[in-house]
């Protein structure tokens, strides 16, 4: 019948899913630390390269801070940080989810695959957030804080 | 010189002895039974092996399947059933191509907010254009594409990692040495 025998052998340096597990402990660890302090009053963080060499605002900006409320429950302060690391939380979540799976039993969670033209969209959306968020005026001013 | 070739359905690479070539193999992740391509034809993304193939086989799709194959006549389906399903895009040769092809849209973005802004967006850019050649069914584009999203990545993780140690080195390290 069927004798033929294949082996699975790994594409990269280490296996998908040691690097799942590696993603998964990671995220653990930086949700622990975030939880402990607070990056706004806390000097462990290290500052955003782009705020250092510019003094504006990367898409980022906020976002471990508003990852620290969220730890404690505040949305709404989160929101208010950065609303559109909000927003992507879901997507980001779906992918940790599906790391932690990978890890465990070998399989993620499905691929969605999406059009291309929503995730040009979403970079459009991101640059356009980087760009108004610098606008020192209301109601711009409220995407950076 | 062993085959090396991806499975159809979940394409995690296979090595197979090159002896078996032409021959039904099941992967041994996901229980998905297909042919083993010729050396030559099969595509892997960076791994190519084996000579040029002969004129007779250019109308295969990457996996090995040929629809106008005389003697080995397995039915395409085989691989859906196996899967209980569809297993993947038709391609116009009439062979599967995978559906699981990572596309690092989600390790583009964060690296866009964390990291390096340029890189990122590089990124992003590849990743839809994963997206694109999935959706038309262009698996070797895609897979080209999927590798430079994950180059593109690395790269912003880097330069984002160096950019702060030299902060850290620049403005913390070195006044605290200074003040000893």
């Amino acid at each position: 019948m069927n004798d033929v025998e294949a082996k699975t052998v790994s594409r990269f340096l280490v296996s998908h899913r040691a690097g799942s597990a590696g993603v998964v402990m990671a995220s653990l660890l930086g949700a622990l630390i975030l939880f402990a302090h607070d990056p706004a009053n806390s000097s462990l963080f290290p500052a955003c390269p782009f705020r250092a060499l510019t003094g504006l605002h990367c898409p980022g900006c906020g976002t471990l801070r508003a990852l620290h409320q969220l730890l404690h429950g505040n949305l709404a302060a989160s929101f208010s940080l950065n609303p559109l690391m909000v927003v992507c939380l879901p997507v980001v979540a779906y992918w940790l989810v599906s790391c932690f799976l990978r890890a465990v039993n070998g399989r993620g969670l499905p691929s969605v695959l999406v059009s291309a033209i929503w995730i040009y969209v979403l970079l459009g959306v991101i640059v356009l957030f980087w760009v108004l968020r610098n606008v020192p005026h209301y109601p711009f001013s409220l995407l950076a804080q | 010189m062993p085959i090396k070739f991806a499975c159809v359905e979940c394409n995690r690479l296979l090595q197979v002895k090159d002896e078996f070539a032409g021959r039904q193999v099941t992967c041994p992740k996901c229980g998905t039974v297909m042919a083993v391509p010729m050396p030559g034809t099969e595509s892997a993304g960076e791994h190519s092996f084996g000579p040029a193939p002969p004129a007779g086989f250019e109308d295969r799709s990457a996996y090995g399947f040929a629809r106008d194959e005389p003697a080995h006549r397995e039915p395409p389906r085989a691989a859906s059933q196996q899967a209980g399903g569809f297993a993947g895009i038709r391609t116009e040769t009439g062979g599967y191509t995978p559906r699981h092809l990572p596309n690092y849209l989600v390790q583009a973005i964060l690296c866009t907010i964390f990291c390096c802004q340029p890189f990122g967006i590089v990124a992003i850019v590849y990743a839809a254009q994963v997206n694109g050649q999935l959706a038309t069914g262009n698996y070797r584009a895609a897979q080209a594409s999927s590798n430079s999203a994950r180059t593109w990545c690395w790269a912003a993780f880097l330069c984002g990692l160096a950019l702060m140690l030299v902060w850290m080195l620049a403005f913390v390290m070195l006044p605290a040495l200074s003040r000893m």
